[in-house]
């Protein structure tokens, strides 16, 4: 129950990117025919962000379907992190008569580009499934095991850090340590 | 899949015993079937959708049936019965949700632009740092110009300039407070961080940078400054009365006592107590060692402030003959700002006083290597009048003058380089010439307020050898308006007592 607050919090902090998330997971399973039960993104539950879909059959699939969303999401969000934590904890720029409006773009920028950022990993019944699909009984040959191995561990650990919006709070901690000790 | 992906339908209390595995109930499984059928016939497909029925609670949840619908068998492998895993391949895709996706694709679009030019003005600061943390000083604040060039390039762009003057004159793209910073930061580590202090005072404001988070990196420079401040405004009264007696006159015991009053006070530093506990000391003329100890006792407490106490430290033991400790100490601060003149200079003249002709040289290519890294012509000149001194002190006097000439040229006219030139002009009895060098010199030095003894001295030495009484007068009248005489040396080499080559053979070789 903590544990489903402490996500939904995370989510509802980066609304934009959880939503954008789902959408692009519902995308996703219609470009690889999975079934998706709803285009309804953000729900009060365990599951804000993500689309309830049924479950996929083939690797290479599940590969994907854990992969692309969140790398579309990184993809669009890390331009706008970038620019806005560039403008406003590397130049530092401030609130002045001046500088109003690109502070404000730059806080718009990282605002979007953190939320799309910090929702980048399926939910962690996607990632196990995809590591028992990969490294379980039946699972891929060595080859490709080897190959997935960085990809799919940091799926699922990333996974882990989104349930519990422990990468939110990274994330959060490392740009206020930036902008204070740079 | 999430975790509610099997609790679609809510499970009546008194009926969750009898939810049973597949495999514990397929022979119940057409009858649940028929149940299910009967009370779930409700199944919305609004919008595309498979949502929820309202009276599901009523129903009696059957997992081996689909988990939507609970009307037909699951497939195979599946959570849903073929007639909804159908309907759900056609989910639409909401077009609210496809004009977000492609508005942050936009978005993101402008962001990359954004940022590109965010990189450029970034990386010249960067660059900076860098170049600070390895003492390159010039070539550190040549790289902050750079980064605000870049930036009113980028600003000058017509599309940016426009979209400035629709916004009444808005800045898009400014280096905020970025410049500053880095600046204070070069400012201390390559002088002190008293004058980085100073910096952000006078550029950001002592409130913005002590309450605004982003300065926390350098609100220490601030809190340096304002303790210098406090320490010079309580001991100040001790000097300024006494800055125009005679040194015997100066109550040295009476001020150390004073100055010691201070120690450990709330916003008083204790190094800068030494420091002038050392001033104290030149003032009552106690000598070099008395001095040097009031300074390694600063070293002990305030090692990063080498700029502050260094040079004297490092001129104090060159002028006792102590050449090791002043080569020491001029390294010191050269690690800290290899572009520090005067440190190349005591550790060239250390090198010189024990003949080692080999290492005085490898200063002056040290310099050379210096200012390269700056890129750009920083205005320090240093190694070609060291060049050239180390020339006639080696008795080339026509290699000494090419290397003057050369300096002159790049230059455009430097102060110190027309002095070397004046004294190689003397070494070869060309009075005439060297008179002309020394007023070049005089002149240059006076219009960059960089007028020194030395010059003064040499231009006097110059004009006296050279008959031209207006100019050793001039220099005469100067050097008294600053309580001067002229050196000894000069007036007893025109007197003909010594000659020139003693003149610069002498202790430091010059004419003090």
């Amino acid at each position: 129950m903590i544990s489903t607050i402490i996500y939904l919090i995370g989510k509802l902090l980066t609304f934009p990117g959880a939503y954008l998330k789902g959408f692009f997971e519902h995308l996703c399973g219609r470009v690889f025919s999975i079934p998706v039960e709803s285009s309804q993104y953000l729900r009060l539950t365990d599951g804000c962000g993500h689309v309830e879909h049924d479950t996929i059959n083939g690797k290479a699939k599940n590969f994907f379907y854990c992969l692309l969303p969140g790398l579309i999401t990184s993809a669009i969000g890390a331009p706008m992190l970038y620019a806005g934590f560039f403008g406003l904890f590397l130049l530092k720029v401030s609130f002045t008569s001046t500088t109003s409006l690109i502070f404000i773009v730059y806080c718009i920028l990282f605002y979007l580009g953190f939320s799309l950022c910090a929702n980048v990993y399926p939910l962690m019944e996607d990632a196990l499934a995809l590591w028992h699909s990969i490294y379980g009984k039946d699972g891929a040959n060595i080859f490709v095991k080897i190959i997935l191995f960085v990809p799919v561990v940091n799926i699922v650990i990333g996974a882990f850090f989104e349930k519990y919006s422990i990468n939110v709070l990274l994330m959060t901690v490392s740009a206020a340590a930036i902008a204070l000790f740079i | 899949m999430s975790d509610t992906m099997d609790n679609k339908q809510p499970i009546p209390e008194e009926n969750a015993e009898n939810i049973q595995t597949p495999e514990e109930n397929t022979d119940n499984v057409e009858i649940l079937a028929e149940e299910a059928a009967e009370q779930s016939e409700n199944i919305e497909t609004a919008d595309g959708d498979i949502s929820e029925d309202d009276n599901s609670s009523s129903l009696e949840y059957d997992p081996a049936k689909c988990v939507v619908c609970q009307k037909n068998l699951r497939e195979e492998g599946s959570y849903y019965c073929s007639e909804c895993r159908t309907e759900m391949l056609k989910t639409k895709l909401k077009s609210g949700s496809i004009f977000a996706a492609v508005l942050s694709a936009v978005l993101s679009l402008a962001a990359l632009v954004i940022l590109s030019f965010n990189a450029a003005q970034i990386l010249p600061l960067i660059e900076a740092d860098i170049l600070v943390k390895d003492g390159y000083v010039n070539a550190a604040m040549n790289s902050v110009s750079q980064a605000e060039e870049t930036t009113n390039g980028i600003n000058n762009i017509s599309f940016i300039s426009t979209l400035s003057e629709l916004f009444n004159g808005q800045e898009f793209f400014t280096l905020g407070n970025a410049a500053d910073i880095t600046t204070a930061k070069i400012y201390a580590k390559g002088y002190t961080e008293v004058d980085a202090g100073g910096y952000l005072v006078q550029q950001v404001g002592e409130d913005e940078v002590m309450s605004n988070p982003l300065f926390l990196s350098v609100r220490k420079y601030v809190k340096e400054y304002n303790l210098y401040n406090n320490t010079q405004k309580a001991v100040y009264d001790y000097f300024s009365a006494y800055e125009s007696l005679d040194s015997q006159e100066f109550p040295y015991e009476e001020t150390i006592k004073k100055i010691n009053s201070h120690k450990n006070k709330d916003g008083i530093g204790n190094h800068y107590l030494e420091h002038y506990k050392c001033y104290a000391a030149i003032l009552a003329d106690k000598g070099y060692e008395v001095q040097n100890e009031y300074l390694l006792e600063m070293e002990k407490l305030y090692p990063s402030g080498i700029l502050i106490y260094g040079a004297l430290l490092a001129d104090n033991y060159y002028q006792m003959g102590k050449y090791d400790k002043a080569i020491e100490y001029a390294d010191k601060m050269l690690a800290q700002n290899r572009n520090y003149s005067p440190a190349y200079e005591l550790k060239f003249t250390s090198y010189l006083a024990t003949d080692d002709f080999k290492n005085a040289e490898k200063v002056c290519d040290d310099i050379a290597q210096t200012n390269n890294k700056a890129g750009t012509d920083n205005g320090d000149y240093t190694e070609y009048s060291l060049r050239a001194r180390l020339l006639w002190e080696q008795g080339d006097y026509e290699k000494a003058l090419v290397t003057c000439e050369e300096g002159i040229e790049i230059s455009g006219g430097d102060a110190e380089i027309y002095r070397q030139q004046a004294i190689v002009y003397l070494l070869r009895k060309d009075y005439k010439k060297a008179v002309e060098s020394a007023n070049n010199a005089y002149q240059f030095a006076y219009y960059s307020s960089t007028l020194d003894l030395q010059t003064l001295n040499t231009a006097a030495l110059c004009a006296g050898l050279a008959k031209d009484d207006e100019l050793y007068e001039t220099m005469e009248s100067t050097l008294q308006s600053y309580g001067y005489e002229i050196s000894t040396l000069v007036t007893d080499c025109i007197a003909g007592k010594i000659t020139v080559e003693e003149v610069f053979s002498s202790v430091g070789g010059d004419v003090l």
